[in-house]
């Protein structure tokens, strides 16, 4: 999930927006003091619906304060302070920003790779830093099963999604316990399933052209027309309902803001990541 | 459901012999009676013999049935009915691809469905629907698996639609005459700030 997990900010009250930037300013600042400065860098908002998820099941109160940051130096910046939820979220971030900056090393040939020398260095040594052994055992692992997977050009796309599925499971639910670990690790398999599928959908045409394994190509005649991108869209959207089915496991009335910031991701931002397979006659053009 | 050559304890390619053997066995050991005394042994000794007694009724079937896909059919989707989706798509998994009519491909679907393998069970489903494009089952399930999503976020996205519509505010996309004159006199501006002049008047 990088950069795909995000809300529609027009939709958003101003004081919710408000508030889910200055959680991504929180993260950014709790992952250059804890997993190192440059390692910020790395950081997409997919993080901050990370965060918003498990602030609702931990239940850490948040503070904002104005702060001055490199990034932005002319204007003061709305930021949550720091809190356990937070620093958590930026460990474990960098941990699966390196899990995926050395995914694209295997992938990818040619000029890009010096820049992506670098940035793995930085970033194996922000996920030494973030201490979380565990976490990237799982990810490993999951990664070889895929990589397996890809290898052996397989055509059921449940199977591939299964695998981001079970990662992401694993890192919504790390260190939680009871009922809130349930919630978390349905969250995290159901947006994974979700994200590595819609993903592969939206590259296909790409992955096609590179020459680039897709699960997609490997379906039927490997057209991926008409009717299998309509199946692939009703698919798509059944692991929504599933995503919804969990989300609406939350404690929303603990943290009506961040639940509204949540809805919104998962009714309008996800659901527009997979406008473009929908069936042309159905598809309506909001008016603005 | 544990592989049924495993609670059974014998190899794959058994005969039907072998596993009628092992199913008395078995059944001797785990008999009931045994554990008169103990009521815990006694549970766990009931468990373990239904297990086998689901074992040797699916391996005893499976040979007897191969040939004649439609009574098995019905035992599965009776399987389905009852909860038993594991069982179920273990009998399916085993049967011949000779055997994989449309109805199979439909039954899978469900099996998939249910494991929440939402691609695999449509690609089954039209798989089937195009196998026996007349059965109005399958287009149903069809129609109902690519309909499902259909409403989704209706409750929470319906604002997003209404929501400017009413109230005047309407962004056409273009631009309007202000807009033009606006352009024309930033223009004007910049020229005459170098020496030169673009509209007379102003």
């Amino acid at each position: 999930m990088f950069g795909y997990v995000k809300p529609v900010p027009e939709e958003l009250l101003v004081k919710e927006h408000a508030f889910y930037r200055a959680l991504y300013c929180g993260i950014c600042r709790a992952m250059q003091k804890h997993t190192g400065r440059l390692s910020s860098l790395a950081l997409t908002y997919d993080s901050v619906f990370y965060a918003l998820v498990r602030l609702m099941l931990t239940g850490d109160s948040c503070t904002a304060r104005r702060f001055h940051c490199a990034v932005h130096p002319c204007r003061c910046r709305q930021c949550v302070e720091e809190t356990p939820t937070l620093v958590f979220t930026a460990r474990a971030f960098a941990v699966l920003a390196y899990g995926r900056v050395r995914d694209e090393q295997a992938d990818r040939r040619g000029l890009i790779r010096i820049p992506l020398f670098f940035a793995a260095r930085v970033l194996r040594r922000a996920a030494r830093r973030a201490n979380l052994p565990q976490l990237a055992e799982r990810m490993q692992e999951e990664l070889a099963a895929l990589a397996a997977l890809e290898k052996a050009c397989c055509s059921s796309i449940d199977l591939v999604a299964d695998c981001s599925g079970r990662m992401l499971g694993e890192f919504f639910a790390a260190e939680l316990e009871g009922e809130g670990r349930e919630i978390a690790y349905d969250i995290g398999f159901h947006l994974g399933r979700f994200v590595a599928a819609a993903d592969a959908a939206e590259d296909y045409e790409k992955d096609k052209k590179n020459g680039n394994y897709n699960p997609y190509l490997y379906i039927g005649n490997g057209a991926f027309e008409e009717g299998e991108r309509h199946a692939a869209y009703a698919a798509l959207g059944g692991e929504l309902l599933s995503l919804e089915e969990a989300i609406l496991r939350l404690p929303h009335d603990r943290y009506p803001g961040a639940g509204n910031i949540i809805k919104n991701i998962l009714y309008l931002g996800l659901r527009d990541r997979i406008a473009f397979l929908e069936p042309q006659e159905r598809r309506e053009e909001p008016v603005l | 459901m544990r592989d049924p050559y495993t609670v059974l304890g014998v190899a794959p390619d058994a005969t039907e012999e072998e596993i009628k053997a092992a199913y008395r066995r078995l059944a001797r050991r785990y008999h009931p009676d045994h554990f008169a005394s103990d009521p815990q042994a006694a549970r766990e000794a009931e468990a373990k013999m239904k297990e086998i007694n689901e074992a040797y009724d699916i391996l005893t079937r499976k040979g007897g049935s191969a040939g004649n896909g439609q009574a098995t059919f019905a035992e599965i989707r009776q399987k389905i009915n009852n909860g038993l989706f594991a069982d179920a798509e273990l009998q399916l998994d085993r049967m011949p691809a000779a055997a994989r009519t449309a109805e199979w491909h439909y039954l899978k679907s469900i099996v998939l469905m249910r494991r929440g393998w939402q691609n695999d069970a449509m690609r089954e489903v039209e798989t089937a629907c195009m196998m026996d494009p007349n059965n109005p089952e399958y287009a149903r399930a069809r129609e109902m698996l690519r309909n499902r999503f259909a409403g989704f976020g209706n409750a929470y996205g319906q604002s997003r639609s209404t929501r400017y519509d009413r109230g005047g505010y309407t962004q056409t996309g273009g631009c309007s005459s202000c807009d033009v004159c606006t352009g024309l006199i930033c223009a004007d501006c910049c020229c005459e700030s170098i020496g030169f002049d673009l509209i007379r008047c102003i």
